[in-house]
């Protein structure tokens, strides 16, 4: 056998689990089936990316083409979900919801969520059992939003979706308290899982969604930790903002130390809607981060806030592309990482203003703290306007805790470790002040608060 | 005992020395000014007593209260009761005035074993000395210094130092950049803190704080040397004649009290 052989091993054995879901009848007579054969087809022909791609220059994701990975088993009916104590769902700050699924490798778990609170006009169900009821709406907009060629995650995600929500508010519908998908893991060694995620908004409904990436290391219960695992999620979540919905959306990513997350975020936004959206990660060895958006209706406003704090060698890639196709609308990126030991931080923003689209306001800004030596960032803005009438701007700073200001703090009482702490604090609350959903925001401010200095 | 007592202090960045022998004693309830020329060292000297470690003391002893200061961290310097007011105070972005220097007031709190100020308690405290340098307490809950005026920066300082009642203040150029209104606050800020157990070093170039802020002691500093010492009518005599005068063979080296 070759070494190229080895390279595309993986790739076929992706396709080989294809091919051994095909013979199940349900699988292969499903409206749903061409959808998934054609995505893996192009998943085939294209492979993983590799540095030499602009897109993945900064991220080498080698270290995934050689595991041979098991899938999970979420697309049977017939899965059933390792049980894991409901008390672990405190520690994920779900508090009230009005709707919670909770996946449990791959598996929902129906112990652990609900779904009979939701409220006139709000539909809350597994994915899995929307595609098989052929649900229309899902239908005609499953895989029409993140549509980014050459995604070669998304696509293989389209071809082998096992589990993940179907959401639909219906017009003016309005879910007051937060809908929050889990997705655990709980260190299966090897173990590959491919959620998605579809939110349909239609016209001036309100909701807020959380997506939580876990992994069960380091956050056992009474302290005790899990080993941590290897495993692959591959998440693709779209969202299709309707005239005037207004859809806030928080995705927390805090996978094992040994876990690779891949995750798309499509969301396309008519008229007059708005998406603001909150990305933390705070643990996993390699996080990417797709974030899509287009704003394809006057008046639409879309808002993308990040705070990344890694340590060890992890990595985290935060990749967006806003498109601006209509006039009058506004984007906002605010990305901000705090990078310890060896960690790397990668940003990449593209903001696109379409011929037309007159009187966009752009802003991108990507603020990093290096809290050591060996701790890494690439910083990439990219600007392709083709209208004239535009205000976009971009801005990134890069720097260490400014040794000034720790002086200043230390002269009037504060020790090393209680400024330094004060002052990364302060870098990662604007961020964590946009989670609106309390339970949550108090569970990621006590996640900071324990990984800042002590003393 | 003298409250501080620094004796020949060298203290150098790099190869460059920049205090090459300072001598000087400073009693409980005495307002000492430090004046002298541009790039002299005062501010060095200054934050070397704060503690910074930009600065290397080569030579010398500093002692407080009969401490050796220079073997304190910069919080234990400031939880024993020294403070120094910047020239250039720092900018903080996204940490509020009020926010760290509750969490000062309590470091030192704590140092001498006492509770912890309460919200309530620290507020009204803080709206106390905010009055008393005549500070928007609008500024308060803003980032530190960002966005100040030169101004407001220096009344932020006197604040500061008010709030946490230090047993030796070191002023560096508060007076620099303040108009004549300005002035009269913070010097009646600094006035009201004067008492018998406190000591104050005043650093400014120019005498005309020192018609507030009357001093017990003026030294000139030159070349990092205190090169003359004296009464308050030192510093008219400076003005007079300007520092070129202590430059041209009038200088002598005193030890004071
Ligand atoms: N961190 C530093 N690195 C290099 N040189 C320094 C440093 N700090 C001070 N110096 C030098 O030491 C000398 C004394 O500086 P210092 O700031 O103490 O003077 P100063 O008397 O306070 O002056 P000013 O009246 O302008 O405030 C100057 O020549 C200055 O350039
Ligand atoms: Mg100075």
């Amino acid at each position: 056998m070759t070494t190229t052989m080895t390279a595309n091993n993986n790739v076929e054995s992706f396709a080989a689990h294809f091919q051994r879901l095909e013979k199940n009848d349900a699988f292969a007579r499903s409206w749903f089936h061409p959808v998934r054969k054609a995505a893996l087809a192009r998943f085939v022909e294209s492979g993983f990316p590799t540095t030499k791609d602009e897109d993945w220059r900064f991220t080498n994701i080698k270290a995934i083409k050689s595991v041979d990975w098991k899938s999970a088993d979420g697309v049977s009916d017939g899965c059933s979900a390792k049980i894991i104590d409901p008390q672990l769902l405190e520690q994920f700050g779900i508090g009230t919801t009005t709707a919670t699924l909770v996946f449990v490798d791959g598996c929902l778990a129906p112990a652990l969520s609900s779904t009979d609170r939701l409220p006139k006009g709000v539909r809350v169900e597994r994915l899995s059992d929307a595609i098989k009821n052929e649900n229309k709406l899902l239908a005609s907009h499953l895989g029409q939003v993140a549509t980014q060629k050459d995604n070669a995650f998304a696509l293989l995600n389209t071809a082998l979706v096992d589990n993940g929500a179907f959401i639909h508010l219906a017009a003016n519908a309005v879910a007051e308290k937060p809908i929050h998908l889990v997705f655990v893991s709980t260190g299966d060694q090897a173990t590959a899982s491919h959620p998605r995620t579809m939110i349909i908004a239609e016209d001036n409904s309100q909701a807020t969604i959380v997506e939580s990436y876990i992994g069960l290391d380091g956050i056992g219960l009474d302290g005790v930790g899990l080993e941590p695992a290897t495993y692959l999620t591959n998440a693709v979540t779209e969202v299709v903002a309707g005239a005037g919905a207004n859809i806030r959306h928080h995705k927390i990513v805090q996978e094992s130390d040994d876990a690779f997350h891949f995750g798309t975020l499509g969301v396309s936004l008519q008229r007059d809607s708005r998406f603001t959206s909150t990305n933390i990660c705070t643990d996993g060895r390699l996080t990417r981060n797709n974030v899509e958006a287009r704003l394809l209706g006057e008046g639409g406003q879309c808002t993308f806030n990040g705070l990344s704090m890694l340590g060890g060698e992890q990595l985290v890639d935060n990749h967006l592309y806003i498109e601006h196709a209509a006039a009058h609308c506004e984007s906002w990126q605010y990305y901000k990482g705090i990078y310890n030991d060896a960690s790397h931080g990668v940003f990449s923003g593209r903001i696109f203003v379409r011929d037309g689209a007159q009187k966009t306001d752009a802003k991108q800004t990507n603020m990093t703290l290096l809290l050591s030596d060996r701790a890494q960032i690439d910083s990439k803005p990219q600007l392709e306007i083709f209208a004239d009438d535009v205000k976009c701007t971009h801005g990134a700073t890069i720097g260490q805790i400014d040794e000034e200001a720790i002086f200043y703090l230390r002269a009037r009482g504060l020790t090393d470790a209680g400024a330094r702490s004060m002052m990364i604090h302060a870098f990662a609350s604007q961020t964590l002040n946009e989670i609106t959903v309390e339970p949550l925001r108090e569970r990621l401010e006590a996640l900071v608060q324990e990984r800042l200095p002590k003393g | 005992m003298a409250m501080l007592e620094i004796r020949n202090l060298h203290a150098r960045v790099e190869d460059t020395e920049i205090l090459r022998g300072i001598n000087l004693t400073v009693n409980a309830g005495e307002v000492h000014s430090i004046m002298g020329p541009n790039g002299s060292g005062k501010s060095t000297l200054a934050q070397v007593l704060a503690g910074k470690d930009t600065y290397e003391v080569t030579e010398g002893e500093v002692l407080y209260n009969g401490k050796d200061l220079l073997d304190m961290e910069p919080n234990e310097r400031a939880c024993e009761g020294v403070f120094l007011a910047f020239q250039y105070p720092v900018e903080i972005p996204g940490v509020s005035t009020n926010y760290f220097l509750k969490a000062a007031v309590n470091a030192k709190r704590k140092h001498h074993g006492q509770e912890e100020l309460d919200a309530v308690d620290f507020l009204e405290l803080v709206k106390e000395k905010a009055a008393l340098v005549e500070l928007d307490s609008k500024l308060l809950s803003r980032s530190v210094n960002e966005g100040f005026s030169g101004g407001e920066k220096k009344r932020n300082e006197i604040f500061q130092m008010c709030v946490l009642d230090p047993t030796l203040a070191i002023l560096d150029e508060t007076d620099s950049g303040l108009d004549i209104d300005a002035l009269k606050t913070v010097a009646h800020g600094v006035n009201c803190m004067r008492s018998p157990e406190r000591a104050m070093v005043v650093v400014t170039h120019y005498q005309r704080l020192l018609d507030y802020i009357v001093p017990d002691f003026v030294h000139v500093l030159r070349e990092g040397r205190i090169v003359k010492s004296g009464g308050k009518e030192l510093a008219l005599e400076l003005e007079a004649k300007g520092y070129a005068w202590v430059e041209e063979g009038n200088a002598t080296p005193v030890a004071t009290s």
